[in-house]
């Protein structure tokens, strides 16, 4: 009896913890997600008001604003960027993994030292290089410098991966008849889909929160929605309830594709033993 | 169904010689069994074999041909591996499928060799498990099978029953010796149990160090090990050895220690001093050495210091001043009741010599 309220204690000691923590760390999103139903003067009244009628009119002007077409362009530019790394980043990092390259540790601290730059070192002379390839203001050119980042990225994670699988799999596979590229394509690559699917959410967060390079390199066509955002300060005054709007509709294109993939991820994190 | 043959292979990683001037012929349809202690590079003749490891020195012909350029998946090989190599993102129905698929076989010839696998390694309900659901006897059938359902022109087993227990290990191994037997696959086994060795090999080749001991078939290996470390090694327990000096009496050639000493025979005596050696070493395995518990012609006297009953048999290490050795007996031939500290009479017969020099470490023959 003694143990079993012991044991209720500490259990109940633990949820009041756990949900304290989790709700600070919530706290913003929450704030942000409620504001985006409030009105101009609901936002700013004290104390803030928990209980309310929610009103859907910062969504509506959001949606026919240039806003939409700003998260397009994020989508598009993220989404393009993320495949072509996951493309040559695990065509690479399986050629690290698995052929002996002269001065292989060399050109792997090169290739992670591409991402180590801060970006506002190199954002300048980006700008100059677009501006001569007549690329300036469009999708392409913050393509390109995703991939930079993206691409060096996800050799790092995804050599780590092909390092875990025994050779003797491959091997197996290559005595069973099978081509070394369908080695890569039927075994090695099913067996880092988990690395595949952390690679994929961390250069696609990466790409959609990218702020100073969309910011220097585009004016207009290819704004994308973190400078869209950025932009709706504007000297009239904040719109805090259309920017609320705006970062929830921008939340949600990262947490479906976090759920989509949320198993695979799991396993990503915890590295499933292969034997 | 081909003929393997191995000349002078040397194997090194980095700085270590793995395998050093190994040769031997696998005649087509037999099945070959290396073995030798752990790390002697028996999974590496394999690879070899099998194309996975480029020979520095050295060529394999299979066939009679020339085979180092021939790729791995264009030998024709199925390889069952020690570390089993199971496709974890396939169940096992689609791991045994995984080289029947690349061979563009019948959909209906393939699942009549799955059952047929299916049945013989007694996994009809793991089938549509992945290789992490399973226990390490039943990863092990899985890697197995995924040779077997294969009708290539070369197995090649790596210890393919060490993680099963010992009955079905047993079972496996007959199964494994039929199979082969019946399709006349030139099959390559690898194991370091020299029982399961002797039991289903045509030819043994005994290995230590990246170096061929002996090659023969079992009977040879065992009755005529070729030097002290295949003496050493096939059988248990272990063969005694004893280091004796060669002395001569009154025209008699004695073997002897400070503990006995053994009469020679002629034969061996002309052999002996052929040879102008003072030193020999003379090994007995423990299954004949004779024991009685009274004196008897040319037995010397020992203390039994252990005993150990087995099923049908004891087995007695036994000293003797010096020196000590093992012996074992079936219960049934023994005419006393044995007990530890009793002296009794031990004589090792000439036909169940072995003699070595100490030098070379190789047989000593009669003849020669």
């Amino acid at each position: 009896m003694r143990e079993e309220t012991k044991s209720l204690i500490r259990r109940i000691v633990f949820l009041v913890v756990t949900l304290g923590i989790t709700l600070a760390f919530m706290f913003p999103l929450l704030w942000v997600i409620l504001s985006s139903f409030k009105t101009r003067l609901e936002i700013f009244v004290l104390p803030p008001k928990w209980i309310f009628l929610p009103t859907l009119q910062n969504y509506k002007d959001i949606l026919h604003s240039d806003f939409m077409y700003q998260l397009k362009n994020s989508l598009l530019v993220a989404a393009i960027s993320t495949g072509v790394s996951l493309v040559f980043g695990s065509l690479t990092a399986y050629g690290f993994s698995r052929y002996p390259i002269r001065g292989s540790d060399n050109i792997l601290f090169w290739i992670l030292s591409l991402r180590m730059l801060p970006p506002i070192a190199v954002v300048i002379p980006f700008y100059l290089l677009f501006r001569s390839l007549g690329l300036l203001d469009t999708n392409l050119a913050l393509v390109l410098v995703y991939c930079i980042f993206n691409i060096s990225f996800s050799i790092w994670v995804l050599k780590g991966f092909f390092d875990e699988i025994p050779i003797e799999l491959e091997e197996a596979a290559r005595l069973d008849g099978y081509s070394p590229a369908q080695v890569f394509w039927r075994v090695s690559l099913p067996l880092v889909r988990p690395g595949l699917a952390t690679t994929a959410i961390f250069c696609l967060i990466q790409s959609l929160n990218e702020f100073l390079v969309a910011l220097t390199l585009t004016t207009r066509r290819a704004v994308t929605a973190p400078v869209g955002l950025a932009k709706l300060q504007t000297f009239l005054g904040t719109d805090w309830g259309r920017i609320s709007a705006a970062a929830v509709i921008f939340m949600i294109p990262v947490v479906v594709f976090t759920i989509f993939v949320r198993n695979e991820l799991i396993r990503g994190m915890s590295f499933g033993r292969m034997r | 169904m081909s003929e393997i043959r191995l000349e002078n292979i040397q194997v090194r990683y980095g700085k270590n010689v793995v395998l050093r001037d190994v040769s031997f012929t696998v005649p087509r349809g037999s099945l070959c069994v290396i073995t030798g202690p752990s790390g002697c590079g028996k999974t590496t003749v394999l690879r070899v074999i099998a194309g996975l490891t480029r020979p520095e020195k050295g060529m394999v012909y299979l066939d009679g041909k020339p085979a180092l350029h021939i790729s791995p998946g264009e030998r024709d090989v199925a390889m069952c591996f020690q570390t089993f190599a199971l496709y974890p993102h396939m169940t096992v129905r689609e791991n045994w499928a995984f080289p029947l698929y690349a061979e563009k076989i019948s959909p209906q010839e393939m699942a009549k060799r799955i059952e047929e696998v299916t049945r013989l390694l007694h996994m009809e309900f793991l089938l549509d498990r992945y290789p992490g659901q399973l226990s390490g006897g039943q990863q092990q059938r899985v890697a197995l099978g995924r040779a077997l359902v294969r009708r290539p022109k070369i197995y090649l087993l790596d210890e393919p029953l060490g993680n099963l227990d010992a009955k079905l290990r047993v079972e496996m191994r007959a199964e494994i010796r039929k199979i082969q037997e019946t399709l006349g696959i030139t099959t390559v086994y690898v194991t370091h149990d020299q029982t399961e060795a002797q039991a289903v090999a045509d030819i043994m080749v005994v290995m230590d160090f990246g170096e061929v001991k002996q090659v023969g078939t079992p009977e040879e290996v065992y009755e005529r090990p070729a030097n002290l470390f295949v003496a050493g090694f096939i059988g248990t327990p272990r063969m005694n050895f004893f280091s004796l000096e060669i002395r001569e009496e009154d025209n008699l050639v004695f073997l002897a220690s400070s503990s006995f000493s053994l009469l020679v025979s002629s034969e061996w005596a002309c052999a002996l001093r052929r040879r102008g050696k003072e030193k020999v070493i003379l090994g007995i395995r423990p299954e004949d050495v004779r024991l009685f518990p009274y004196p008897e012609d040319g037995a010397f006297p020992a203390t039994l210091e252990v005993i150990e009953p087995q099923s049908n048999e004891y087995i007695f290490t036994l000293s003797a001043r010096e020196v000590s050795l093992k012996a074992r007996l079936r219960r049934n031939a023994l005419r006393f009741t044995p007990s530890v500290g009793q002296n009794v009479w031990v004589r090792f017969e000439e036909d169940f010599w072995h003699l070595f020099d100490p030098e070379s470490e190789k047989r000593l023959e009669k003849g020669g």
